[in-house]
């Protein structure tokens, strides 16, 4: 549960403060960890905040929930083949 | 004692479910609420981390003049007299840009020709830079309050254009650069005034193609094109495929868009 509150302060952190791929690197680390479902939260809070219509994506302005909802995916089905994860 | 563990994992997935359906309808919402209603929520949350800005703002700057305690007497006074000599040589040249400058507002001016003033700028700190996000924007302190509007134009250091403002909150603006992911702008090239359309690349960045055999040079100056002429970028590679039509130039802003901490906006008239 700590780890997780950890996990939280640091997405918060790196979204405020530090590069977009230092939080993508996080938000790796955080699924690696859990089930990180607020990723997507994140993603959000980061659009909300910094969103621009960006030409080269079709000026889209949702680029870090898009990629944090594709991560959150991609964990969850990679998890499920690891014998590692028990889900 | 096996029921038990079964039943555990059963009623934590149940629970993973509901959360995840709670967040998933929370996203929704919020997306459905920024294409109806753009800038939604987004005053309150940069008013909100603006004092987190600022403190990390001044707090790195204060470690790194701490930094400079560290390094030796020597190497400070030969980066003294270095800096001393370029003074002198800078100062002797802007003396020059400024004779010119003013010929060339005098004569725009007897032609009939308005020329923006820089007078009406309206300073504005930088809060978070291009690189925290992949957008290539800036948020800066100032907004409706200061009579910023959407479409403003953004200079860095007076003469160099790097964006226009595209979201306006009550305290705080968003500025998109030019040199966003995918940004076409149009640009002259060096003396020739080559015209051409620039393709942002993120992080001041430029490039654009142009025939194979066009007199471009690295150092050339690019501009935008209008009556004034606004200190765009310069050359900073050229590459050229033999095999190729065209040349592709790359091309950079002259100031480094992660050290900028102040900005000027000027109204758009």
């Amino acid at each position: 549960m700590v780890l997780r509150v950890i996990f939280n302060i640091l997405m918060l952190g790196s979204i405020l403060f530090l590069s977009w791929w230092v939080t993508a690197i996080v938000a790796i680390g955080f699924l690696f960890k859990f089930r990180a479902y607020e990723i997507i939260l994140w993603g959000i809070f980061a659009d909300v905040l910094y969103g621009a219509s960006v030409p080269s994506f079709y000026n889209i302005e949702f680029l870090f929930t898009i990629g944090a909802i594709v991560f959150f995916i991609l964990s969850y089905f990679l998890k499920k083949k690891l014998m590692f994860y028990d889900i | 004692m096996s029921n038990y563990l079964l039943h555990h994992k059963e009623k934590k997935e149940g629970l993973f479910t509901k959360a995840f359906v709670v967040v998933l309808l929370v996203v929704v919402i919020i997306v459905v609420i920024r294409i109806l209603f753009p800038n939604t929520f987004t005053s309150s949350l940069q008013s909100v981390s603006s004092p987190f800005w600022k403190a990390k703002n001044s707090s790195v700057e204060g470690v790194v003049n701490s930094s400079q305690l560290l390094r030796s007497k020597r190497s400070l006074i030969f980066e003294n007299d270095n800096l001393k000599t370029k003074i002198e040589e800078t100062e002797f040249k802007l003396l020059e840009f400024n004779f010119l400058s003013q010929e060339n507002d005098s004569l725009k001016e007897l032609l009939g020709r308005k020329t923006f003033d820089k007078d009406d700028a309206v300073l504005g700190a930088v809060l978070a830079r291009p690189n925290v996000s992949p957008y290539d924007t800036f948020i800066i302190d100032i907004g409706k309050n200061s009579g910023i509007q959407k479409g403003d134009s953004v200079f860095v250091q007076g003469d160099v254009f790097i964006g226009k403002i595209s979201e306006v909150n009550k305290n705080t603006s968003t500025a998109v650069l030019f040199s966003s992911p995918g940004e076409i702008t149009q640009v002259s090239i060096g003396l020739q005034n080559i015209s051409a359309n620039a393709k942002g690349r993120g992080g001041g960045n430029f490039i654009v193609e142009l025939p194979r055999g066009t007199e471009v040079e690295k150092g050339d100056v690019v501009t935008m094109p209008g009556i004034d002429t606004k200190l765009f970028a310069v050359v900073e590679e050229i590459e050229a495929n033999p095999s190729s039509p065209f040349t592709t130039i790359l091309f950079k802003n002259p100031v480094n868009m992660n050290d900028i901490k102040w900005v000027q906006v000027v109204k758009t008239p």
